[in-house]
């Protein structure tokens, strides 16, 4: 009786002590960004005279909200950005869970040094890569094209393709092989089998790239210099001169491009974190 | 049978997304709209020019302070359209943010505008690479303030859109309160002002070093106190510019002393404080900002949101030196802006040249510069009054070798350029303790010499 | 007999077929995106090339030499020192993070939320935030006169021997939620059965950890600590937004871009690239030494 006690004792000190945890990291995640919250209130010329954690003198100060929504573009630039992440998202899933597939399942030649080369893929230098191969984009009129944009997200990246590859190698091959005996082929194996099965997996992918799409502005001013084809990541620039900037309007601008990710991202992590398929799995 | 038509699916949903790409994107933009940005101004001609009449033109720009389109570019665009009506539209695009290593891919790429802002970055000697000559060297100078400045083989590319003062903006108020209102004119007037500035806890100087261009006008100061208009070119037979009694060292020394005596703000290392250091002016906690005029509206709005009147803020040379008078004049430099050029693709040559000086010549006074004219330019009414000052004497500098940006680039000492070196080897040591590091720069400057 | 050959000779050829199928366009991107700009750049980086349409000339390995003799350049190293800690340091964090929130736990959905939050942010926007939190009287400031280390407060920025790390912690701040999710998004493919059998067991979860969750996602916490220690030298847009890489605090990539567009040293700048990647290289042997992949899945 008594050990269940202190076994029940310790497991709620666990949980509380877990709770202390997590709260610690909300805090040092959010303490940082209350000072952009506050300068969101606050008009420039007071944003710049008093310090960053002084409360607005107007909470009902909206006005650099409304100029984000009505000066920023951001109607355009979330439908560009929504665009770009439609095509990018599908795209690239496709691309990597193929290349996922031939690497789990099948041996062949060179697969070792295509795996050596997409991991050096994450190291070159993006603003040289850029300087080589923007001319090629601008030959074939990829500029000022949201396609651009989608073709340079839709490559194989190397985290995408361990994860695929990790999930893929969750999956016992009994199950591709029982469907190959009825008769299957690869490409249907892959398509009606497994596919269904990396979902999970599927979307940590798309919501990584997601991120990257969405705050990449590199790539978007290079490719993308017409206003009307202006993307999330942009809006936040069109308030930042190269000598003034207004911080405030910036400030509101943050959290309006913030919120969208974050509200899609507590919606989509449902499907993350279900679970891995019920049945199927190896052993 | 069913793999067949999931290959041709998948095959098909990539190409037929590349294709709908390349036709969703040219019909798009043969939209006309007035912020619309052409992918690239002779394209766009092109296409224009096989559809419609040969008079219809379609000119691009590329400029910089997206914000002020409507109320600045936009109407001298309509002005010059009224005297080209072949021009039927000039498409605009914002070049605010888009950075140095972005614009200069884009030049590589030939994705750029008819008429367009050159980055500053740019080697002179890449200028005929992607520009069409504006001039002779001779015929740009006569006309304009460093008309000739950026040039290669006696061509000048570069039209200036303005030119300014360096000096220092100050806060009048806090020489009333301070320093019994008296406007430093001498080196010893600036000293005693700044400790008594100092005593009372405020900052004397904001430099936003962190930035690094507000630094090219410490650089420039040498060239003021060395009394050599053409002092910069100078460095390109000195072995070490930076010897005892050089003037770049004499300038040096006076930044690091202000660094070492706790007068420049407290945090000189974070980039992008501009906004902060003028409103820091206005409410009085900064005294001075050495920089160029055109901040001086810049700084005087800030004062009239602080509900203070413009005139709290105000100009002056940098006191450099002693015994100020008619005979022993302080020199203020008129220094050069940014510079804009022809794409030496573009389909209206002619226009296009004509484009560019109607644009710069009457971009300057919006945007709060002089005008580049010699003749009959006008300058900011603010700063009139400095004409009148008998112990100002004012001066321009002779276009700069093309070498020395080379030079830099040898030592990795962006002198006369960018000046990002005065915070690594001046101010951060003086800050911290230490000597300038003079015989550091010194002996990197020395490769040029091996 | 001959029917059983017969069909796996269909089958050898429709193997290659399907792989021939899926790689030819990956294969594509991986040729144009990474393996021709990396053999422009070696090219280049034996050239002094000054960019675009100037001529250039073989200098040899001159550049590499360079990068080795140029005191500047060798810095960059002792500064991926600070995010080779930060990085490393990441990856515990978020290991541990996403071993607690890998169980069920109330209100987990917006802790993950707010774990990630940082990662969402636009790099300017993270720039902003620790502009405001370390600038005097910033935010962390006031903080720590709230808790009474008033006498400990720096210019942050300002002061070489703290800007390293100021830097080096919002790298910190905003990556642990990527590898927070990586890392929880591959927990979710070890089945749930071996965690409950080992629960029959007794397995406390410091052993759930060892015994089940670490070797089954070891291959992705491989590839982790391959890109963070790599990336360590290559942090490009923290130093750049917030110091312009001042201070002490430039990296390689900062560095880089700096010789490239600044001074027009593009053939300098492509050896240091190809540097980059050889260490990434290097890096990349030893991950492969100390986590082995394996490949138990294949097709016989």
């Amino acid at each position: 009786m008594r050990t269940v006690m202190s076994d029940k004792q310790r497991t709620s000190i666990l949980k509380a002590l877990k709770y202390l945890i997590l709260l610690t990291v909300v805090f040092i995640v959010i303490y940082p960004l209350v000072g952009v919250f506050l300068a969101s209130f606050k008009t420039k010329i007071e944003y710049l005279s008093t310090d960053s954690m002084v409360l607005p003198l107007n909470w009902g100060n909206f006005e650099n909200y409304k100029t984000v929504l009505l000066k920023g573009n951001v109607i355009t630039g979330f439908a560009n950005t929504l665009f770009i992440i439609f095509f990018s998202c599908i795209f690239s899933t496709l691309l990597c869970t193929m290349v996922a597939y031939c690497f789990t399942r099948f041996e062949f030649a060179g697969k070792n040094y295509i795996d050596k080369f997409y991991m050096m893929a994450s190291f070159v230098p993006s603003i040289i890569v850029h300087l080589i191969i923007f001319k090629d984009f601008a030959h074939v009129g990829l500029v000022n094209n949201l396609f651009s944009i989608v073709i340079l997200y839709s490559g194989v990246d190397i985290v995408s393709l361990y994860l695929f590859k990790q999930y893929f190698n969750q999956i016992s091959v009994a199950v591709d092989e029982s469907a190959i005996m009825e008769g299957c082929s690869y490409v249907r194996v892959y398509w009606n089998i497994l596919l269904p099965m990396v979902k999970p997996a599927i979307v940590t992918a798309c919501i990584i790239k997601i991120t990257y799409i969405y705050n990449d502005f590199y790539t978007a001013f290079l490719y993308l210099p017409a206003t009307e084809k202006g993307v999330m990541s942009t809006v936040l620039y069109r308030f930042i001169g190269p000598y003034s900037s207004e911080w405030s309007v910036i400030a509101a601008g943050i959290i309006v491009v913030s919120l969208p990710v974050f509200i899609g991202f507590i919606f989509a992590q449902k499907y993350v974190y279900k679970g891995f398929s019920d049945g199927a799995v190896k052993g | 049978m069913k793999k067949k038509l999931l290959y041709s699916i998948m095959a098909g949903m990539i190409s037929a997304g590349l294709l709908t790409g390349c036709q969703s994107g040219t019909s798009e933009n043969s939209q006309p709209s007035s912020t619309e940005a052409e992918p690239s101004g002779n394209e766009a001609a092109s296409e224009t020019g096989a559809a419609t009449s040969q008079r219809d033109v379609t000119l691009s720009l590329g400029f910089h302070m997206n914000e002020k389109y409507d109320d600045v570019i936009l109407p001298i665009i309509q002005e010059f359209q009224k005297l080209h009506p072949e021009v039927k539209e000039v498409t605009f695009t914002g070049l605010s943010s888009v950075t140095d290593e972005q614009q200069v891919t884009r030049l590589t790429g030939g994705q750029y505008e008819d008429v367009v802002l050159i980055p500053s970055i740019l080697l002179p000697s890449e200028l005929p690479n992607y520009f069409a000559p504006l001039g002779t060297t001779e015929e740009m100078a006569e006309k304009y303030y460093y008309g000739d400045y950026l040039q290669v083989d006696g061509q000048s590319y570069g039209c200036p859109i303005g030119v300014v003062y360096e000096g220092i903006i100050y806060n009048q108020d806090v020489l009333d309160q301070y320093c019994d209102g008296i406007v430093p004119k001498t080196l010893d007037e600036l000293m005693d002002c700044c400790e008594k500035l100092h005593e009372n806890g405020i900052t004397c100087f904001y430099t936003n070093a962190g930035s690094v261009w507000p630094m090219r006008y410490w650089d420039n100061l040498a060239i003021t106190m060395s009394g050599d208009n053409d002092y910069a070119n100078k460095i390109l037979t000195t072995e070490e510019p930076w010897a005892e009694g050089t003037p770049l060292r004499q300038a040096d020394d006076l930044l690091a002393q202000f660094a070492k005596n706790g007068w420049l703000e407290a945090d000189v290392v974070s980039a992008n404080q501009w906004d902060v250091s003028l409103a820091s002016l206005a409410s009085g906690d900064t005294a001075f900002i050495f920089t160029g005029t055109w901040a001086l509206s810049q700084a005087q709005d800030n004062a009239e949101a602080l509900g203070l009147p413009r005139e709290t803020i105000g100009f002056m040379p940098f006191p450099y030196k002693n015994d100020v008078s008619a005979d022993n004049p302080l020199k203020l430099r008129i220094a050069q802006d940014l510079f804009m050029a022809v794409n030496k693709n573009t389909e209206h040559m002619e226009l296009a040249q004509e484009f560019v000086r109607f644009f710069c010549e009457r971009i300057s006074l919006p945007l709060g510069m002089n005008e580049t004219m010699i003749d009959g330019g006008q300058n900011q009414p603010e700063l009139e009054f400095l004409s009148s000052l008998d112990y100002v004497e004012m001066y321009t500098s002779p276009a700069k070798d093309n070498r020395l940006q080379e030079m830099a680039a040898v030592a990795e000492i962006d002198v006369f350029a960018y000046d990002g070196y005065l915070l690594d080897y001046i101010m951060i040591p003086s800050l911290n303790g230490e000597e300038p590091q003079y015989d550091k720069l010194n002996e990197l400057w020395g490769k040029n010499f091996k | 007999m001959t029917n059983q050959k017969k069909l796996g000779k269909k089958r050898e050829q429709q193997k290659r077929r399907t792989i021939v199928l899926f790689l030819i366009i990956p294969l594509f991107f991986l040729l144009y995106f990474t393996i021709y700009p990396i053999a422009k750049m070696l090219f280049y980086s034996l050239t002094d090339w000054k960019g675009s349409a100037s001529p250039y000339q073989f200098v040899g390995f001159s550049n590499y030499l360079n990068i080795f003799a140029t005191e500047s350049y060798r810095n960059v190293f002792f500064t991926g020192s600070y995010y080779l800690g930060a990085g490393l340091i990441q990856q515990v964090i978020s290991l541990f993070l996403a071993v607690v929130m890998n169980k069920k736990i109330q209100g987990s959905g917006i802790f993950k939320g707010i774990i990630f939050f940082p990662f969402i942010m636009n790099g300017v926007a993270v720039a902003m935030v620790f502009r405001m939190f370390y600038q005097v009287n910033g935010g962390l400031d006031t903080l720590m006169n709230i808790m009474g280390m008033q006498d400990y407060i720096k210019i942050w920025i300002g002061n070489p021997k703290t800007c390293n790390y100021a830097l080096a912690l919002v790298y910190l701040w905003k990556n642990v939620g990527y590898s927070f999710l990586i890392y929880l998004g591959t927990m979710q493919s070890i089945p749930a059965e071996y965690y409950d059998a080992a629960s029959i067991d007794g397995a406390g979860m410091w052993a759930q950890f060892t015994a089940i969750t670490f070797p089954n996602i070891k291959m992705i916490v491989g590839l982790m600590a391959t890109l963070s220690i790599v990336n360590s030298i290559a942090i490009f847009d923290i130093p750049y937004v917030l110091t312009n890489g001042k201070n002490g605090s430039n990296t390689f990539s900062t560095t880089l871009i700096e010789t490239a567009f600044t001074y027009n040293k593009y053939g300098q700048a492509c050896a240091m690239a190809i540097c980059v990647l050889a260490i990434a290289g290097v890096v990349m042997v030893f991950k492969n030494i100390v986590f082995k992949e394996e490949n138990e899945n294949s097709y016989e």
